[in-house]
């Protein structure tokens, strides 16, 4: 048989096992389109978040289900979506593809690539909407996540698998936080997703140029729902980062996502219910908002060896109006969350960056998340600096101060002094530690303010340059001969500053 | 304030409810006076068109084919699909080859020639 009989052979055959025959399918038809959202006549048999197909071919999920229409989002162009078009089921709910190219690319909520390096290879698909681990598959939170940050990893350390929140004013650092926690991560092992939801395109783009920069964005996936997308996409965002981190999950790995911002993403969701005409609530907001993140960061846990292992910790970022914490969607999100990480405004404009308000912050997660070393070290500093907040107003009044009140208040000043932090310049857990031990042993005390910082670098140089053993011991652990290598590292160290 | 739609949605639900109709379009009318709305009847009656045309088209038994639907095929279809007495809109698209695609109280029924070669191109492409 020549190759052209066996092709047509081949084509014959595949002819014959076609089925053919009337199919049948159920289907809708639009009745009102905009503004990105769609009402649509039929389809009775359609589930809550289920997909549609409209007949442009763009997708839409389906949110509402009243009695005589059907109202979903449209995913996509909009403006290719008119009224009369045939909609129709898929019968699936939204998965996207997901696989270990993914790492180091730009995506948007759908997985498609933004960042012209051409298609990305899946392995799998992941639904986008997941219901979070059981009880009897978690873990306590005992493992460290290092965020590189002196203030953060000092007194509200985070954990892997803790949801810790990063709550401010606008322009206090609250990305620069997150960024300089992924690239604390470098070398970990642990995978990132920074999910940029309602944020302007040349922000995630310089972002992105940091993360390259810096070598991290190799473990880092960005998620990018930008300000002139659809409010549909800025809703699945979130959602899909989540989805992305599980898929590491799965594997057993540790992952870590951001979710920049969440007050962006409740007012998407926002938008999108009120063209759905569900009853407005508090704010305007739909009494789901609370569920909206609630399921969404439910899934940051860190699993146990038999439910597969991994851990994935969240990092969500609100903004504040004025600095109140009391509004409607902080306060749904700190009681979701297991701790804050205030920053406020006039820290910053004073000069303390990161603007680390150590009173309100707080991680409910606490020692067990930290090294031992850092565990016992600051422990001491939190109360130095609680004694030098109280005193700080009441000095600003009294002439004629006693000598422990002065005192305190030099300690407390040069704590805050020697926590402040460049940006982008991440530390390691060890070196934190040791800083902070040279602060509250007193050995500052006799610096100028101005002076701090210098010393600073001059002890990290000093101690990587001749005390590496001393380190890597106090990454490891904490006892009474490392205590006393580390008090006699002090003493040489000053007698070298003179 | 009373829209025109709102009007004509309460008169169809009045008339479904209530097997007098006189009684109904009196009962409709007089609400008109007392409330000064005679105004807004021409919308009204305009509204109850619309609705009597959505009405029928929900109901109706849609066949698309490339070439004119024989008496035949028509009761065929209405056959294997049980749209026995549904009002028939039908509507010619080339682009079928043959067959035909049929809508039936939300139900899309495909049977093209035109779909089931796109099957085939689909699984040929596959191999």
């Amino acid at each position: 048989m020549s190759s052209v009989d066996q092709i047509i052979a081949g084509i014959k055959k595949k002819i014959e096992t076609l089925e053919t025959g009337v199919s049948k399918q159920e289907v809708g038809t639009v009745v009102e389109t905009g503004d990105g959202i769609a009402r649509m006549s039929g389809l009775a048999g359609v589930q809550s978040g289920e997909m549609l197909t409209f007949a442009s071919g763009a997708m839409g999920i389906a949110l509402n289900l009243e009695s005589d229409t059907v109202g979903a989002i449209i995913l996509g162009d909009a403006a290719e979506v008119g009224e009369g078009d045939t909609v129709k089921r898929t019968g699936k709910v939204l998965q996207i593809p997901v696989g270990d190219a993914i790492l180091g690319r730009m995506v948007d909520p759908l997985m498609n690539p933004l960042d012209a390096k051409g298609p990305i290879a899946a392995d799998k698909d992941m639904y986008i909407e997941r219901k979070a681990p059981g009880v009897m598959a978690r873990e306590p939170v005992n493992q460290p996540l290092q965020t590189g940050i002196k203030a953060i990893d000092a007194l509200t350390p985070v954990g892997r698998g803790q949801r810790e929140l990063i709550i401010g004013d606008r322009q206090t650092g609250k990305t620069t936080v997150a960024m300089d926690t992924i690239l604390a991560q470098k070398g970990t092992g642990i995978k990132c997703v920074y999910v940029a939801i309602g944020q302007k395109k040349s922000k995630v783009a310089r972002i992105t140029a940091k993360l390259e920069e810096a070598g991290a964005l190799e473990y880092t996936t960005i998620v990018l729902a930008g300000s002139s997308e659809s409010a549909a996409l800025s809703y699945l965002a979130p959602y899909a980062g989540a989805a992305v981190a599980e898929y590491f999950m799965d594997k057993g790995q540790d992952t870590l996502v951001i979710y920049d911002d969440l007050s962006k993403h409740a007012v998407a969701y926002r938008e999108i219910s009120l063209l759905l005409r569900r009853p407005p609530g508090r704010e305007a907001y739909p009494g789901d908002v609370f569920y909206l993140h609630s399921r969404l960061l439910e899934r940051s846990c860190r699993r146990n060896e038999k439910a597969g292992g991994g851990s994935m910790t969240a990092l969500p970022i609100i903004e504040t109006q004025a600095g109140d914490l009391s509004a409607y969607i902080p306060t749904n999100v700190i009681s979701i969350t297991d701790g804050q990480i205030f920053l406020e405004t006039n820290l910053f404009y004073k000069g303390i960056r990161p603007a680390v308000n150590a009173g309100l912050s707080v991680s409910r997660v606490g020692g067990t998340a930290q090294i031992k070393s850092m565990k016992k070290i600051a422990g001491k500093v939190k109360l130095e600096l609680a004694q030098f907040r109280e005193l700080e107003s009441f000095s600003q009044f009294a002439s004629d101060l006693d000598a422990d009140t002065k005192a305190k208040l030099d300690r407390g000043a040069r704590i805050t002094e020697g926590l402040k932090q460049a940006q982008n310049k991440p530390l390691p857990a060890s070196q934190q530690a040791a800083w902070i031990y040279f602060l509250t042993s007193g050995a500052a005390d006799k610096l100028a303010l101005a002076d701090i910082g210098a010393t600073e670098q001059k002890w990290y140089q000093y101690l990587t340059a001749s005390k590496k053993e001393l380190l890597k011991g106090m990454s490891e652990t904490w006892d009474e001969k490392l205590e006393n290598e580390l008090k006699q590292a002090i003493k040489e160290f000053q007698q070298m500053q003179g | 304030m009373i829209t025109a739609k709102q009007l004509a949605k309460t008169l169809l639900q009045m008339s479904e409810e209530e097997v007098d109709r006189q009684k109904v379009m009196q009962q409709f009318f007089a609400f008109m006076e007392r409330y000064h709305l005679e105004g807004l009847l021409p919308n009204v009656a305009g509204e109850l068109e619309s609705a009597e045309r959505e009405r029928i088209l929900a109901v109706a038994l849609h066949i698309t084919t490339a070439h004119p639907l024989t008496p035949a095929e028509e009761a065929n279809i209405r056959m294997s699909i049980g749209a026995k007495d549904a009002p028939l809109i039908a509507t010619l698209d080339k682009e079928l080859f043959g067959g035909f695609r049929a809508r039936y109280r939300g139900m899309e029924y495909e049977g093209s020639l035109g779909h089931t070669a796109g099957k085939l191109e689909k699984k040929l492409m596959e191999e």
